[in-house]
């Protein structure tokens, strides 16, 4: 009955909350405005256009301070009125810079779509009088403007993959085993507990790295990623998140004899991790009721972390967070499941 | 009794209200076969399964060559082997694979070629395990059983659900087992495999041993023998049939005459001595001697597989 009907209905009013949005909390963009011209101009792009677009919630401030929030993460969109704007409006040779971060927007089709409500809005405005508005896109972040969406995506189909082999391939296999009794064969003969757990981990391990490395290969041949930061700490960090989800998986696989029970509780954690971790989109935007369950997701840890090295060349000493987060997995699910671990 | 192999004493299991296992003991010497006969739920898998170290006794002592349970339970491991009552292996592994597998969990290992000639699956040896049938299943799992050339081996309902081929095939290994000495713990419940098998018998009720010697004994402990079961063909005069001595009781049961005997042989004579002073034909003559069956039925008034 939970698996057919309440977990169908949880997963609509999780992705109606996220998508649909709801008329008490509408969904609306983070914008920030930095207008450096303060002219007739420039003031009616910000208080008549920008300031009633529904959509956009609008923050005004200092250029460089603004700038330094998109960089350190926190901000999603900065739009610059460059000084002079008035004037060349009248020569219609008029520019408006939109910066946006590496860390949270990614995607030109998004920031294509808010230029074009810009300019309509605008123009609305500006009643008939059309000069064109030029944009100028700025990325802010180390790597400057060189990448994709592919980029941003890479990271968290890593991330997927991890984590499915690890619910799916351990923790379901193992309540599965323990069901048909293979468990209970193994438990007659001489073959320690931690042999056998070990041949998992290293197994699984394997399998999880060349799936990793299947799909790095396939985004940059395929799709011409970038990789802009050290190919090894990357591993190094892979290596920490697998050893996190192994024990996940285990912890599911550790005690439960029923393999339906065992899918189940895969699929409860797997799909909104999947879909809130940041792993195809970000995950700022999502309503403000979301945003303490988003941070106690590992999988969020495990990609956004791989991100920051993969693309932003973040060492991988200095993603104490992350670090820490998948460590304390690793080792708080790992000692609970050895404990409740049962072959039968 | 030869050298004792295996000691039970005492044993007791509960699960809430119910005794799975109430009191049992016995002792077992080495090289005999030893049957639980039981019906299901009687408690012979969790009788078994106390003693193969898969859960713990509430009270009572398991001694297995010499070495108590469960705290030797790890050097126990090495010289026991076990075929549960239902196993379940890998789906995407050979024959000879798994045999290899388990193999290397102990410390001394039996050849893969010599298992398979053992349990004659040697063509099956490069076959996934998900494709054989039901008996070829029971055969792996009992070379699996004998992967490590155990001095012990308990063989849960070896032969439950399969065909009577493959019942006499798995028959013919047991007894290949009992003549390479090792002793033998078998649950079963059907009677015939406990006569031809067991060398001592313990029957199993409700978590009790309610009889345990040989089959031949058990057998002995009815007091009617056997039966003959015969038609006449004319008037068969009852009375001269029950002044024979061995002859105890003269029924008749859908036009059949059912004779209870005490010895067949002396009994048979006597009816067809009867038979041929009446001028009476006889048809469709039947000797049938008792069995655990009956012994059973005997000393609980229920079938074995009610």
């Amino acid at each position: 009955m939970f698996w057919s009907y309440a977990f169908p209905v949880f997963l609509i009013l999780l992705f109606g909350a996220i998508f649909g949005g709801s008329n008490s909390e509408p969904f609306r963009l983070r914008v920030a405005v930095a207008d450096q011209d303060q002219s007739y101009f420039s003031r009616i792009l910000v208080d008549s256009a920008l300031a009633r677009i529904p959509t956009f919630r609008l923050t005004e401030g200092n250029l460089d301070s603004l700038l330094a929030e998109l960089r350190d993460g926190s901000g999603i969109m900065v739009v610059e009125i460059p000084q002079g704007f008035g004037e060349q409006l009248l020569r219609s040779d008029a520019r408006v810079r939109v910066h946006y971060s590496e860390a949270n927007m990614r995607f030109n089709s998004t920031a294509q779509a808010v230029m074009q409500v810009i300019e309509y809005h605008f123009a609305q405005r500006m009643k008939g009088f059309q000069p064109p508005l030029k944009f100028e896109n700025v990325m802010v972040g180390k790597q400057g403007a060189d990448w994709d969406y592919i980029d941003y995506l890479l990271p968290g189909l890593i991330g997927i993959s991890v984590m499915s082999t690890c619910l799916f391939s351990i923790g379901f296999v193992l309540t599965s085993y323990r069901e048909k009794g293979n468990l209970k064969r193994l438990q007659v003969t001489p073959l320690p507990k931690w042999v056998f757990v070990s041949a998992i981990i290293i197994q699984r391990y394997f399998i999880i790295l060349s799936q990793a490395v299947l799909l790095l290969a396939i985004a940059v041949v395929v799709f011409g990623a970038h990789i802009n930061g050290s190919l090894f700490e990357a591993w190094l960090f892979l290596t920490l998140g697998m050893l996190a989800f192994i024990s996940l998986g285990f912890l599911i696989g550790a005690r439960i004899a029923r393999a339906e029970t065992g899918a189940g509780i895969a699929n409860v954690i797997f799909f909104p991790m999947m879909f809130l971790s940041g792993t195809f989109f970000p995950v700022d935007n999502l309503p403000a009721f979301l945003q303490p369950l988003l941070k106690i997701l590992p999988l969020k840890y495990l990609v956004e972390g791989l991100r920051k090295i993969v693309v932003e060349d973040v060492s991988v000493l200095s993603l104490g967070v992350e670090t820490t987060v998948l460590a304390a997995c690793t080792i708080v699910f790992f000692f609970i499941s050895l404990k409740i671990f049962r072959w039968q | 009794m030869a050298e004792i192999y295996v000691q039970v004493e005492r044993l007791r299991k509960t699960y809430g209200n119910l005794a799975a296992v109430d009191d049992i003991s016995f002792a077992i010497a080495k090289g005999e076969v030893f049957g639980l006969l039981g019906p299901n739920g009687a408690g012979k898998t969790t009788t078994l399964e106390i003693m193969e170290g898969l859960r713990p006794a509430d009270s009572g002592r398991v001694t297995i060559a010499g070495m108590e349970l469960p705290g030797a339970f790890d050097r126990l491991k090495q010289i026991i082997g076990v075929q549960l009552q239902a196993t379940s292996l890998y789906d995407r592994i050979k024959v000879a694979e798994v045999l290899e597998l388990f193999g290397s969990y102990y410390e001394h290992a039996v050849g893969v070629d010599e298992l398979l000639r053992l349990v004659s699956l040697e063509e099956k040896r490069k076959s996934f395990v998900k494709t054989l049938s039901g008996g070829q299943l029971q055969r792996l799992a009992l070379a699996l059983a004998l992967v490590n050339d155990p001095r012990l081996v308990f063989l849960d309902e070896p032969t439950t659900g399969l065909d009577p081929q493959a019942r006499q095939n798995l028959w013919t290994i047991i007894e290949k087992m009992k003549g390479e000495g090792r002793t033998v713990i078998l649950t079963t419940h059907y009677m015939e495999e406990a006569e031809r098998l067991a060398d001592r018998v313990a029957i199993i009720d409700h978590g009790k041993i309610i009889a345990m010697d040989t089959p031949a004994a058990l057998i002995r402990l009815l007091d009617a023998g056997g039966k003959i079961i015969c038609t006449a063909q004319g008037n068969l005069p009852h009375d001269q049939l029950r002044d024979v001595p061995e002859i105890t009781a003269v029924e008749s049961e859908n036009g059949r005459c059912v004779l209870k005997v005490t010895e067949t042989k002396r009994a048979l004579a006597a009816l067809l001595r009867v038979a041929e002073e009446n001028a009476v034909e006889l048809m469709d003559l039947q000797v049938s001697r008792p069995n655990l069956e009956d012994v059973f039925l005997h000393l609980t008034g229920r079938h074995l597989r009610e």
